[in-house]
């Protein structure tokens, strides 16, 4: 059973399956061939863009004039406080709560909330007070538009009654121009729609004047979270010293009016922290807006990091499910997710991530690149810093940012095509190979299967011929017939074997009756003296011997003559195993004998039984196969060792079991046990010559009557076991 | 007048050995190498016993075709097979061609000359006497009846047709009813050279034919299965 896993395990096929295991490196391979494939095309993009970004600066440089903002550019630029000022292609109205116009800016806008608080704002809750913030500025450049997205949970508008004008929610300007103290102004609605401005006083207590200021316009219109403050703001206002600050007060106490929170866009009441205004530089963005390099973005900053321009979007989108194997495409998009097709970075973020590297290259003048992951981690940017050279110093830099989403992509698709097509050839590949092996071991199996069976258990050849493949024209024809080959030579051998002693006896016995009978007459002849008669006694012994020595040769081919189907007869086997044993046991008295019968149809366990065990056959047949069988046995036993006759009978058949205690059967004759003139004796008597004749009998009555015979070593103590099977006549009554 | 004894037989140094062996007892021989010689021979003489040979050169069945040939032209002469072949197709063959004996090779010249003595005094009671037999040798053992110097037995009063060995062997068993005869012993009894269990179970098997011919019911022959056969009536 051991024998058999190993070998199911070990088999062809199996082995082949391993084989084919192996197969599976090559995509392996070849993901890590697209792995290096992406590093050289990174690099390769990585090189395109800087060439891209050189060429960029070299158009910028020695071009002090380009940086020439348009507006107040401050000393310090901290990105927290500065306001940018996007380009808004439309005109807002600012008279309808309608803020469609803005869409296209309006995810730049920040948010300001806890961290801004300037008064009040005791248990804070984000419902109560916090908004987004936009600066705009309109296509004509006239104006500079803001929106507040105003998150309050309790919205009042200005009281009607009463001079105070900061009696409801407002919105807080601070102006700075040049060198003039800080305007203070305030924007407050007694209802929907446009709201009034008043100058206010250093405390921002009272309006310095009733009268509206006409500097801002601004309208405030309530929505669902909060309410929305929208304002105009003169574009000349802002100029390269100017500061622009906002925040907004929270009044939620009906009665008392008093200021509930205030947030501004700034953190602190000092003027250094005040907000910057920011416009960009529309020459500069001229300039750059040639550049037309896909899914890239460009900034350039001025010596300060600031970005004063930007072209060209960080956008990536793909359409390339053409391309994809619809069926590699549903399995990877099944096991790794869908492939990223779009792909956008704000330029707020961008600024963050490039803010060291931009300092190094303004301060070594050397181009800085670096890669990262994106700000969603679905891709990574390449990111170019080229510095832009003047003459005295750097002027800015060049930032060019390219996302690999499109190298990501070709790799998938490049994978998910190689992956699929050798797939697909090795799932083909490996089918054809398993089902080979698999044809090629059932047919050895068969012709395995077929040459066991050839051949049964005490011998005998049953079948000369191989069917299995004995057509095929491959190797395993060729085996199934030289096996066939095989087995009729060896067939015709043993047939040799079998006949070789009738023939060699009736070859033998001519001229041994030649010499017999010469001796007979020669006797007659000469004188009788003492040595005369001593040597013809010897020549007589002599002719003696070999006669018997043929005739024990033949005893088979004459017994076999003998077994003719009309001599067969019905008999007690019963009783000729009782009188045989009880004779056998008497004419060798110093032998002991163990005989038992078991008859299991009625589990009866006794030296003799009284059952009838009927027999269609030769009994003196049966007598010689005994005699051989117990010869046998006695002639390897073991002097001293009891011999075991066991006869085990049910309804169908009988089993004669003899076991010696002596030397296990000789393994090289083992298989050829029951063959004729097959004899493992090394010494043979004189008197009683040994040909091998004797087990071949045994077979032989066996057969005739349609049993069989097998021998075995014993388990429990060291000798043989032969037992012979023979099939009862079923009738009873016969 | 002496007997005249025909020998077929084609190895040359055995025919002479028969014919030397014969001679020396008084008989007058005749030996032939072959088949056509042989009848030949015959339609001139009439031997008073033929020994024949089965195989003579290639001729498998020569032996066989001269004894029918013998026969058809004088149908009493008796017949004596001496051949190597023992296959129980060629005896039923003899026995079929009424020979007297089938004897097996090698034999001794001394028995054969005592069969061939045997033969001659059977063959003189026949003819002299024809088949009224004297009655004075018979031994009566129940239903058998046995006459010691015709070499007859009959069972039932009914002739049984045994050949000079199985005679040999029925006396032998008959003459110790009831005890068991041993392979052993029963071997010398056959009186031929070489005899094996075999050769005594097919004499034995050939005999009971012969009885249940005569009398389907026989069964005074029993096995004693591992000793050898008993007389049992």
């Amino acid at each position: 059973m051991g024998l058999l896993t190993v070998r199911s395990w070990g088999g062809i096929r199996n082995k082949l399956i391993l084989a084919i295991l192996l197969f599976l490196t090559i995509p392996i391979m070849g993901y890590k061939m697209l792995t290096e494939m992406k590093e050289f095309l990174q690099r390769g993009q990585e090189n395109a863009l800087s060439m891209a970004s050189q060429a960029v600066a070299t158009v910028l440089h020695n071009n002090p004039e380009l940086f020439n903002p348009e507006t107040g550019i401050p000393h310090e630029l901290s990105s927290e406080q500065d306001f940018y000022v996007y380009e808004l292609k439309e005109t807002p109205d600012i008279d309808t709560p309608e803020i469609k116009k803005w869409q296209p800016i309006l995810e730049r806008a920040v948010n300001y909330g806890e961290s801004h608080i300037l008064q009040g704002g005791n248990n804070y809750t984000k419902n109560d007070l916090s908004f987004d913030h936009i600066l705009g500025v309109s296509s004509d450049k006239r104006n500079i538009y803001s929106i507040f997205m105003v998150n309050d949970d309790h919205h009042l508008f200005r009281k009607f009654k009463g001079l105070r004008v900061d009696s409801g929610d407002h919105l807080r300007i601070y102006l700075q121009q040049d060198n003039i103290p800080a305007q203070n102004f305030i924007a407050t609605a007694y209802s929907r729609g446009r709201m009034g401005i008043y100058r206010m006083d250093e405390q921002w207590d009272k309006p310095l004047t009733g009268k509206h200021d006409n500097l801002f316009t601004a309208s405030m219109f309530p929505t669902k979270h909060g309410y929305l403050i929208k304002l105009k703001i003169p574009r000349k206002l802002i100029n390269e010293s100017a500061s622009l600050s906002f925040s907004i007060i929270d009044v939620d106490d009906e009665k008392s009016r008093d200021i509930e929170t205030e947030i501004g866009t700034f953190k602190e009441w000092t003027e250094a922290y005040l907000n910057r205004v920011f416009l960009p530089a529309p020459s500069m963005e001229r300039t750059i807006n040639a550049i037309d390099l896909p899914d890239a973005r460009f900034s350039i900053t001025d010596r300060h990091r600031r970005i004063v321009a930007t072209t060209g979007q960080l956008l990536t989108t793909l359409t390339r499910d053409d391309e994809r194997n619809p069926i590699t495409a549903t399995i990877f998009d099944w096991i790794f997710g869908s492939p990223i097709d779009e792909f956008d970075e704000p330029i707020r973020d961008t600024r963050e991530f490039s803010w060291s590297a931009i300092e190094i290259a303004l301060r070594t003048g050397e181009e800085q690149r670096f890669v990262r992951p994106s700000y969603d981690g679905a891709a990574d940017v390449i990111t170019i810093v080229y510095p832009i050279h003047g003459e005295s110093g750097e002027l800015g830099a060049v930032i060019a940012e390219q996302s690999n989403l499109r190298i990501l992509a070709e790799l998938r698709i490049s994978l998910e095509n190689a992956i699929g097509s050798t797939m697909l050839i090795i799932l083909i590949a490996s089918l054809i190979l398993i089902s080979i092996a698999t044809r090629l071991t059932i047919r050895l199996h068969r012709i395995g299967q077929e040459t066991s069976n050839a051949i049964d258990s005490s011998g005998r050849i049953l079948s000369e011929q191989i069917v299995s493949d004995s057509r095929s024209l491959d190797e395993l024809g060729d085996l199934s017939r030289s096996i066939s080959g095989m087995l009729s030579r060896l067939s015709r051998y043993t047939h040799y074997l079998e006949r070789m002693p009738r023939m060699l006896k009736h070859e033998i016995l001519n001229p041994l009756n030649i010499v017999s009978t010469s001796l007979e007459n020669l006797e007659r002849e000469i004188p009788e003296t003492a040595s005369s008669k001593k040597y013809l006694l010897k020549t007589r012994r002599g002719i003696g011997r070999l006669g018997s020595m043929v005739q024990s040769l033949a005893e088979a081919s004459s017994l076999e003559d003998a077994l003719t189907p009309g001599s067969r007869e019905i008999f007690d086997l019963q009783e000729l195993l009782d009188e045989y044993l009880e004779n056998y046991q008497n004419s060798h008295p110093l032998q002991y004998f163990k005989i038992s019968f078991l008859n299991s149809s009625n589990s009866e366990s006794s030296p003799k039984s009284n059952n009838k065990l009927l027999l269609n056959g030769w009994p003196y047949a049966i007598e010689q196969m005994l005699d051989n069988l117990l010869n046998n046995a006695l002639d390897y036993s073991y002097p001293e060792k009891p011999i075991e006759i066991n006869v085990i009978s049910d309804t169908h058949n009988i089993e004669i079991e003899i076991k010696n205690e002596g030397p296990f059967i000789n393994a090289e004759i083992r298989d050829t046990l029951f063959e004729s003139m097959v004899s493992a004796r090394l010494e043979s008597n004189p008197d009683r010559p040994h040909l091998g004749v004797g087990l071949f009998i045994v077979r032989m009555v066996a057969t005739h009557h349609d049993g069989s015979v097998k021998a075995e070593d014993r388990d429990e103590v060291e000798g043989s076991c032969f037992r012979v099977t023979l099939p009862l006549e079923l009738n009873k009554e016969l | 007048m002496s007997k005249k004894i025909a020998i077929v037989e084609d190895d040359l140094d055995q025919r002479e050995n028969y014919s030397d062996a014969l001679r020396s007892e008084g008989y007058e021989v005749t030996a032939y190498a072959d088949k056509d010689e042989a009848l030949l021979g015959f339609s001139e003489d009439r031997p008073d016993l033929a020994i024949l040979d089965v195989m003579l050169g290639n001729n498998h069945d020569a032996g066989f075709e001269i004894c029918s040939e013998l026969h058809r032209k004088y149908p009493t002469i008796p017949v004596i097979f001496l051949t190597a072949r023992d296959s129980e197709v060629d005896r039923v063959e003899g026995l079929k061609l009424e020979a007297w004996d089938y004897l097996i090779k090698p034999i001794t010249l001394e028995y054969l000359t005592v069969r061939v003595f045997s033969l001659f005094q059977i063959e003189d009671r026949l003819t002299n006497q024809g088949e009224h037999f004297p009655t004075d040798n018979n031994s009566i053992f129940g239903e058998l009846t046995i006459n010691e110097i015709s070499m007859t037995a009959h069972w039932q009063g009914k002739s049984l047709d045994l050949t000079l060995t199985e005679f040999w062997l029925v006396e032998a068993l008959v003459e110790s009813a009831g005890e068991a005869f041993s392979y052993e012993a029963l071997m010398p009894v056959t009186r031929q050279t070489i005899v094996e269990k075999n050769t005594i179970n097919g004499h034995i098997r050939r005999i009971r034919i012969k009885f249940k011919r005569l009398d389907p019911e026989f069964n005074c022959i029993r096995n004693i299965f591992g000793v050898g056969y008993r007389w049992d009536c």
